[in-house]
C-alpha cells in the first residue's frame, strides 16, 4: 500500500464527520527552561486571564508497535498498549491507542483507543491468561530487568501478544477498526511487533478562566455531568483547555543495555466547544509561553522524537 | 512464566462463564437474565456456524457492525449512535464467541445462547435505524391499525377446551426466566415489583422534581419534551395528556406481572417545576408553549399552573431550586415522567416477530394483560430490547414492555383521525364474554404481532392464573400511583376488579383472592353525583383535568381545549 494513497485516504478520514468525535486540536512544546514551566504550572499562577490547576500526577507505561517496513511511522501514525499507574489504591488501566502525528501547526490529531482490555483473554499452552497479566510481565522486564531479552517469560509474553494481535486485527477493537478503515491489512504489517518503551511522569491540568473575576467568556456547552470534578464544584470556573507535563524515558526493546532517551514535553489541548475560540485562547497562552519561557512548538510526537534521536 | 506473572494468571475465562451462569440464576439485588432460548436452538443462528464451530468472519462481522463508528448506515437509513455500554456489552460477548472458536468448542447451548443474543442486538439496532427514519405514521400504516382494531373481534375468540383436551398441567407450566420475563418473588408484594425494577436501574424520582428543559425530539403523538434531572446524570421525559394516568396504571400492572417496563410517574399541581437554562434555545413558557404547538398542534396553556422567574422564596421552599434563582421556570397542573437512566441503553423493539419470540409463553401470554388493561397501542414500536447495566461492567439484555398509556379507556375516530386514552366510561366492565364454547375478548389492538397472534388458551390461561394473584391489596396500590381524582379512581378500581374477575370466570379458575365490585356504583361529592351506575356522568374537574376523563377529543383535536 503506496504512502501516498494512505496519507490521502488518512487526510480524508480527518474530513469526515464521523472522524470529528475522535479528533483534538493539541499544541506540543519544548523549552530550556522546563523546571521554571513546571513550577508556573504547579504554582497554579496562571497568565492575566488563564488559570491552572493540577489535578493529578500519574505515571504511564506505552510498548509501541511497528511493522518490519515501518508503514505505521511513515504513514504518521503510532500503535501503542498503555498502562496507567494512579496511585497504591487505584488499580492500574490499560488501553490499546492508534494516534497520529500532526502534519502541520496548529492541526488535529486522532486518536482511537480502545479503552478497556480487561475481557482480552490469550491463551498459552494450556489456559487462558488476560492481556493486561502479559503486558504486566512485558512492562515489568523492560523496567526492571536489565536482561530481558533473555527472559523467559518476557520472550513467551511477547510471543503472545503478538499471536494475539496477529489474530485479533481483523475483529472489533478499534484501532484495528481504524487501521482497516483506512485500507491498512494485516498484510501491510507484516512482522508488526514492540519497538519502543517509554515511561512518562505526567502532570495534568485544567486551564479555565475565572469568570468571577476576568473577562467574562461565554461557559463551555458541555452537559455537567460530563465536566471533571474541579468544574462541577465550582460554577464559575469555566474550563477552556486542558494540558499535560510530561517528563519521558524512552527505549528501543530490540536491544539490552541501550541509552534512555528523555524527552520532556508541555502539551496544551483544546477542550472548549466552540473550538475557534478555544484556539484564540490557545494562541493567547502560546504567545505567553514564548514570552516568559521561551518556548517553540513541536510537531513531532514524542515517539516520533525518540525514533528520530535513536537513528 | 515468573512469580510476579504467575499472580495475574487467571483463569478468566472460567470467570466469564461463571458470571454468564449466575446471571441466568437470581444474584442478591439484581434480576437474573434468565436464557434465552430453553430446548431449541433457532435457525437464525445456523450461519454463524459452519460444521457446528463458530464461523469467526460471519461473528466479527456482526460484532464489527454493532461497534465500528465507521459504518453509519443501514439501508441507507443513519444507525443510531453507538452508546460506550452497549458496545462494551457487545465486545463482551464477541470476546466469549472467539474464545469459543480458539477452544474449537461445538456449537452447544451456551454458545447458542451467546450468539442468539448477539443475533437479537444486531436486529433491534438494525429495527431502531429503519424505524428512526420513520417518525410519522404512514397512510399505510394507519391502514394496518384500522385493519387489526377491526379484525381484533374475531382474532380473540378462543374455543374453549373440553376436560378431554385440556392439559392443566401444560397449561399452567411456567416458562423459564428468560430477558422478557421474570418470575415474582413471592416475599415481595406484587405493587412493589414496578419500585424493584427502578431501583436496579438506578431511577432516581424524587417529590418536588426540578428539571432542567433539554432539546427534544418531539416524536410520538403525545406532548413530550426532553428534560435533565438536576443531578446532572438522569435524563427523563416529561408529557401531558390523556396517557400519563393510564401508563402508570397500565405499566405497574405489567410488572407485577414480571415484565420489564418503562417507569413513568405523575406529578400534580406544582409538583414539578421546569427550569429554562441558557443551554437551549426555548428560554420560557412561552418558547415551551410556542413549539409543542408548532409541532402537536396542541396548545399547552391548560396544562400550565404557574411560571415566571424563580424567586429566592421558592427556593427556600425547595431547596433543589438554589442554583436557578433567577432563572425561568414553568410549572403544571399535572405532567407525567418517564425515566431514562443512564443504566439502561435502548435499542429497537424486541423483535416480536422473531421465531423464537413469536412462540414464547411469556410473550404470547402477555396479550392477556394488554386485553385487561384495555391497551390499544400495541405496536411494535412499543416493544423495546435494551441491554441494563448491572454494574462492575456486567450486563444484560431486556425486553421492555413500553408506552402503555393508550390504555384504560380507548376512543378512537378513524374519519377524524384521532384517538383518546384513559376515558373511563370506555372501557368495559369485562374484558372477556362467554359465549357457546368460546370465549371471546373485548378488547381491541391496533397491532396484532405474531406473538400475539399465536397466544393459544393454554398461553392465556397461564397468565390468567398470575392475574388472579393480583388481590385487593395490590390492585388499590397500583391504581393509587396513578393519583386520578377519588371518584375516578375508585370507579377504575371496580371497572379492573370486574375486568379481572370475568377473566377468572372464562377460564374457570377458581378466584383465589375475590375482589369486591359494584358495576352499579354511584359517588357523590360534596353532595354532587360525579359517577352513576357505573359512568362518570361529568366531565370531572375540567380545569385540575385538562385532558378530561370523558371528552373523546384527543391529542390531535387539542383535547376539546
Amino acid at each position: 500500500m503506496g504512502t501516498n494513497w494512505l496519507t490521502f485516504i488518512f487526510v480524508i478520514c480527518l474530513t469526515s464527520f464521523y472522524s470529528l468525535g475522535q479528533i483534538e486540536e493539541q499544541r506540543k512544546y519544548k523549552t530550556n527552561s522546563i523546571e521554571q514551566l513546571f513550577n508556573f504550572i504547579s504554582s497554579s499562577q496562571g497568565t492575566d486571564s488563564l488559570r491552572f490547576h493540577n489535578h493529578s500526577d500519574y505515571n504511564y507505561f506505552d510498548l509501541y508497535l511497528e511493522s518490519t517496513n515501518n508503514i505505521l511511522v511513515e504513514n504518521g501514525l503510532s500503535l501503542r498498549f498503555r498502562k496507567r499507574e494512579y496511585d497504591s489504591i487505584t488499580s492500574p488501566t490499560y488501553s490499546f491507542q492508534l494516534k497520529s502525528e500532526m502534519d502541520s501547526e496548529h492541526s488535529f490529531r486522532l486518536e482511537v483507543e480502545e479503552s478497556e482490555l480487561y475481557f482480552y483473554l490469550l491463551k498459552d499452552d494450556t489456559s487462558w491468561v488476560s492481556i493486561t497479566s502479559i503486558l504486566d510481565t512485558i512492562f515489568h522486564n523492560l523496567e526492571y530487568n536489565s536482561s530481558f531479552l533473555t527472559s523467559n517469560d518476557y520472550l513467551s509474553s511477547l510471543s503472545l501478544l503478538n499471536s494475539w494481535i496477529k489474530f485479533k486485527y481483523n475483529a472489533p477493537v478499534e484501532p484495528f477498526q481504524e487501521m482497516r478503515y483506512l485500507n491498512l491489512d494485516i498484510t501491510d504489517l507484516e512482522g508488526l511487533r514492540p519497538i519502543l518503551y517509554g515511561k512518562t511522569a505526567r502532570s495534568r491540568s485544567h486551564i479555565y478562566l475565572d469568570n468571577s473575576c476576568s473577562t467574562q467568556e461565554e461557559f463551555n456547552k458541555i452537559d455537567k455531568g460530563d465536566l471533571p470534578v474541579f468544574f462541577q464544584k465550582d460554577s464559575s470556573y469555566n474550563w477552556i483547555l486542558e494540558s499535560s507535563f510530561d517528563r519521558s524515558c524512552f527505549r528501543s526493546i530490540e536491544e539490552e543495555d541501550v541509552e534512555c532517551i528523555y524527552l520532556t514535553e508541555f502539551e496544551v489541548e483544546n477542550k472548549y466547544y466552540n473550538s475557534h475560540v478555544g484556539t484564540e485562547y490557545m494562541n493567547h497562552l502560546e504567545r505567553f509561553l514564548e514570552d516568559n519561557f521561551n518556548t517553540e512548538m513541536i510537531l513531532d510526537s514524542k515517539y516520533r522524537q525518540a525514533l528520530n534521536k535513536m537513528k | 512464566m515468573n512469580s510476579i506473572s504467575a499472580k495475574f494468571v487467571i483463569n478468566l475465562n472460567a470467570l466469564l462463564i461463571i458470571s454468564v451462569v449466575l446471571l441466568s440464576f437470581k444474584v442478591s439485588g439484581q434480576i437474573a437474565r434468565g436464557k434465552l432460548l430453553s430446548q431449541d436452538i433457532p435457525g437464525c443462528i445456523d450461519s454463524f456456524f459452519i460444521d457446528r464451530k463458530m464461523d469467526l468472519e460471519k461473528l466479527r462481522s456482526t460484532s464489527d457492525f454493532l461497534t465500528n463508528r465507521h459504518i453509519t448506515t443501514y439501508q441507507s437509513q443513519i444507525l443510531p449512535k453507538r452508546k460506550k455500554a452497549f458496545k462494551r456489552h457487545v465486545k463482551h460477548l464477541n470476546e466469549f464467541a472467539e474464545q469459543c472458536f480458539i477452544d474449537k468448542v461445538s456449537q452447544n447451548m451456551e454458545l447458542s445462547e451467546t450468539i442468539y443474543e448477539l443475533y437479537l442486538l444486531d436486529q433491534s439496532f438494525k429495527n431502531k435505524a429503519i424505524s428512526n427514519a420513520s417518525k410519522r405514521v404512514s397512510i399505510a400504516e394507519k391502514l394496518n391499525m384500522l385493519y387489526s382494531t377491526l379484525r381484533s373481534r374475531q382474532a380473540f375468540k378462543y374455543k374453549i377446551p373440553t376436560n378431554e383436551q385440556f392439559d392443566l398441567d401444560q397449561a399452567i407450566a411456567e416458562p423459564l426466566e428468560s430477558p422478557f420475563y421474570h418470575p415474582i418473588d413471592s416475599g415481595r408484594p406484587m405493587h412493589k415489583q414496578f419500585a424493584y425494577l427502578a431501583k436496579e436501574k438506578k431511577v432516581k424520582q424524587r417529590e418536588n422534581m426540578v428539571l432542567l428543559y433539554r432539546p427534544s425530539e418531539l416524536d410520538g403523538s403525545v406532548p413530550k419534551i426532553n428534560a435533565l434531572d438536576i443531578n446532572l446524570d438522569d435524563k427523563w421525559n416529561l408529557k401531558w395528556g390523556d396517557e400519563i394516568h393510564s401508563d402508570i396504571i397500565g405499566s405497574r400492572i405489567f410488572a407485577a406481572l414480571g415484565y420489564d417496563v418503562d417507569h413513568p410517574y405523575i406529578y400534580g399541581e406544582n409538583e414539578l417545576t421546569l427550569v429554562f437554562d441558557e443551554e437551549t434555545n426555548v428560554n420560557s413558557h412561552e418558547d415551551l408553549k410556542e413549539m409543542i404547538q408548532g409541532h402537536y398542534k396542541i396548545d399547552l396553556s391548560p396544562f400550565i399552573s404557574n411560571h415566571g422567574t424563580v424567586s429566592t422564596e421558592m427556593a427556600a421552599k425547595n431547596k433543589k431550586l438554589t442554583p436557578f434563582v433567577g432563572k425561568p421556570f414553568v410549572q403544571f397542573v399535572k405532567c407525567g415522567i418517564e425515566a431514562r437512566p443512564d443504566r439502561v441503553k435502548r435499542l429497537g423493539s424486541f423483535l416480536p416477530a422473531d421465531s423464537i419470540n413469536a412462540n414464547r409463553r411469556e410473550l404470547n401470554g402477555a396479550l392477556l394483560i394488554h386485553h385487561f388493561i384495555g391497551n390499544w397501542d400495541t405496536k411494535e414500536a412499543n416493544t423495546l430490547l435494551s441491554t441494563v447495566h448491572l454494574g462492575n461492567h456486567m450486563y444484560r439484555i431486556s425486553g421492555v414492555f413500553s408506552d402503555l398509556g393508550a390504555s384504560l379507556g380507548v376512543s378512537r375516530s378513524w374519519i377524524r383521525s384521532d384517538f383518546k386514552a384513559g376515558l373511563i366510561n370506555e372501557l368495559e366492565w369485562k374484558a372477556v364474554k362467554k359465549k357457546g364454547s368460546k370465549i371471546i375478548f373485548t378488547n381491541r389492538i391496533n397491532a396484532i404481532l405474531p406473538a400475539y397472534a399465536n397466544a393459544e388458551y393454554e398461553d392465556l390461561y397461564w397468565m390468567a392464573t398470575k392475574l388472579a394473584k393480583i388481590d385487593e391489596y395490590n390492585l388499590k396500590k397500583i391504581i393509587r400511583k396513578a393519583h386520578l381524582p377519588k371518584p375516578v379512581s375508585e370507579l377504575y378500581f371496580n371497572k379492573l376488579a370486574s375486568r379481572r374477575a370475568s377473566i377468572l370466570e372464562a377460564f374457570e379458575i377458581s378466584d383465589p383472592n375475590p375482589i369486591k365490585f359494584d358495576n352499579k356504583i354511584s359517588i357523590s361529592e360534596n353532595g354532587v353525583e360525579v359517577v352513576k351506575n357505573g359512568k362518570l356522568i361529568c366531565d370531572y374537574n375540567r380545569n385540575s383535568n385538562p385532558e378530561s376523563f370523558t371528552s373523546r377529543k384527543g391529542r390531535y383535536r387539542n383535547y376539546g381545549n
